[in-house]
């Protein structure tokens, strides 16, 4: 997999490209540590280039999640395509995680962290 | 847990530091009396022979680092012992000067093809014997280190080889513990057959299944993925399975209730520090009234199927267990009919791709078992597995593979 990160004013933009499955663990965390210690108050993972992603990655998501959440610091999906969508619904991460179609709605959410 | 003993590489012994040892091997007394002198004066233990018998026999007892071997001797000559010390296993490596009086072409192309390493003009001059020989030694001592460590390759060869032999039989082992807690195919209730194929990819998979009776009325069943495969996964999910014992589940909620179960199960098994979660369907089924209550984690909906014309699915999108700390999961029911089956699975039987990359999907899994809805229960499942393996032209399937087939008959 391939991740790209890009700066916005009100948060990370993490492109993820192709598959995110076991094998791409070590990239998404080594990026996601690289946004978490420069105290991001809002990471924006852009799922439109995802094609495959399988059950690690979903757990992986969730633990980023979650240890956002502790720091009280947002995490975001944006676009999820197709069969990662379907991975996404069936384990109802939407109720969890907000899922955005559109970057500058994903862009103008006010973080956890603004609103307390 | 079984424990190799075997002494580490580190303990290998360095070869030890003896005098070099040096064999003269010539049946001229002049000429082996002022080698000994020459090669003494320059610190060497000199020992001799006088022909190639009594040579390859002196070799064989003291292993000396390097020959000097006169070309023309009676018994034996010199490149029939060369090849002779070639041919020796133990003394192979053994550096090998022939003393010879001829340098023509020939002559050397024999002595280097029967064994020589190099050649000395005789008689002797002194400085190039203590050349020859010093650069003789350095070709032994290269060899010595070759081997010193080749021998230290084969022992850790062994050492692993050997622990491998006990990480194999240990997961075997647990693989056979693992097989024991899985329910025998037949019908754990009266009126309610079982059927069920378990194929994990490694020898220890994360998926598991049960179905056992909670109370004289209630067959409680399920089947779970925890995320990953491998000896970590496979124990979560045992101990998970532990929660769900018939003396167990009672404890949980004080209720037969699926959902209410998810969700304490849900509070016990958080998500892992490194992202490990399990997904599970848990049904209870009420057999006097054949009401099936039914709650899903994230995990794949069942089929229910009756005759080749009526499947539907039973499963809710739901949050894998520990993604939430207060995830309340809902039950469902469902009242069973007569021939109902109900396919439990994972996600491992549909999630295949053939050659061409095309996913067979839950869409296929469905058709195959539809398709073979008018089997015998265990034919039925025997044939979904197959048209799974077919659509990927393999025989063995990359993720866990778990496909359980329960039929409501008539005579409950």
């Amino acid at each position: 997999m391939r991740v790209v990160e890009r700066k916005a004013q009100s948060g990370t933009v993490l492109d993820l490209h192709e598959r995110f499955d076991f094998g791409a663990r070590g990239t998404f965390k080594e990026a996601v540590e690289k946004v978490r210690q420069e105290a991001c108050s809002h990471l924006i993972v852009n799922m439109q280039g995802v094609t495959f992603m399988d059950s690690s990655a979903l757990g992986l998501l969730v633990v980023t999640y979650q240890n956002f959440k502790r720091v009280n610091s947002k995490v975001s999906l944006l676009n999820p395509q197709g069969y990662v969508r379907q991975v996404l619904d069936l384990a109802n991460i939407p109720n969890m995680m907000t899922v955005y179609d559109s970057e500058s709605d994903a862009l103008s959410a006010v973080p956890v962290a603004a609103v307390a | 847990m079984s424990l190799v003993a075997v002494d580490p590489v580190a303990e290998l012994p360095e070869p030890a530091v003896v005098p070099v040892t040096i064999l003269i091997v010539d049946d001229d007394p002049m000429v082996r009396v002022l080698l000994e002198r020459q090669l003494q004066r320059l610190g060497y233990r000199v020992i001799q022979a006088t022909n190639g018998h009594e040579g390859q026999a002196l070799a064989a007892c003291e292993q000396p680092d390097l020959m000097i071997v006169d070309w023309m001797m009676p018994e034996m000559d010199g490149p029939t012992l060369c090849a002779a010390i070639k041919a020796d296993p133990l003394l192979c490596h053994t550096h090998l000067i022939m003393l010879t009086a001829n340098h023509d072409l020939a002559h050397v192309t024999e002595g280097l093809s029967r064994g020589a390493d190099d050649f000395l003009a005789k008689p002797p001059n002194p400085k190039e014997l203590a050349a020859r020989v010093n650069a003789g030694l350095r070709a032994r001592a290269l060899t010595r280190e070759v081997e010193h460590v080749n021998q230290q390759l084969n022992v850790s060869y062994t050492q692993l080889a050997e622990k491998q032999r006990v990480v194999d039989e240990d997961l075997q082992s647990a693989s056979r513990f693992v097989a024991s807690l899985l329910p025998e195919p037949g019908e754990p209730f009266p009126g309610v057959r079982l059927a069920w194929e378990y194929l994990p990819s490694m020898t220890l998979g994360g998926d598991f299944f049960c179905a056992a009776p909670w109370d004289d009325e209630h067959l409680g069943f399920y089947v779970l993925d925890m995320s990953g495969h491998g000896v970590g996964p496979c124990l979560r999910a045992a101990s998970l399975s532990m929660y769900l014992r018939t003396d167990a589940v009672r404890r949980l909620t004080h209720s037969f209730d699926p959902g209410e179960i998810l969700s304490e199960l849900s509070r016990l098994c958080p998500l892992t520090s490194d992202g490990h979660y399990c997904t599970i369907w848990l049904g209870c089924l009420h057999l006097p009234t054949r009401t099936l209550r039914f709650s899903s984690a994230g995990h794949p909906a069942a089929l229910l199927v009756n005759g080749p014309d009526h499947i539907e699915s039973l499963g809710m999108p739901g949050l894998p267990l520990g993604f939430a700390d207060d995830t309340e999961y809902v039950t469902q029911e469902k009242r069973l009919r007569d021939g109902d089956r109900l396919h439990l699975f994972s996600d491992g039987i549909f999630e295949i791709e053939s050659p061409d990359g095309a996913v067979w999907d839950r869409s296929g899994l469905e058709r195959a078992c539809q398709d073979s809805a008018n089997l015998l229960l265990a034919d039925a499942i025997g044939q979904v597995v197959d048209k799974a393996r077919t659509w990927q032209e393999r025989g063995t399937f990359d993720d866990d593979v778990v496909l359980i087939g329960f039929e409501v008959n008539g005579t409950a």
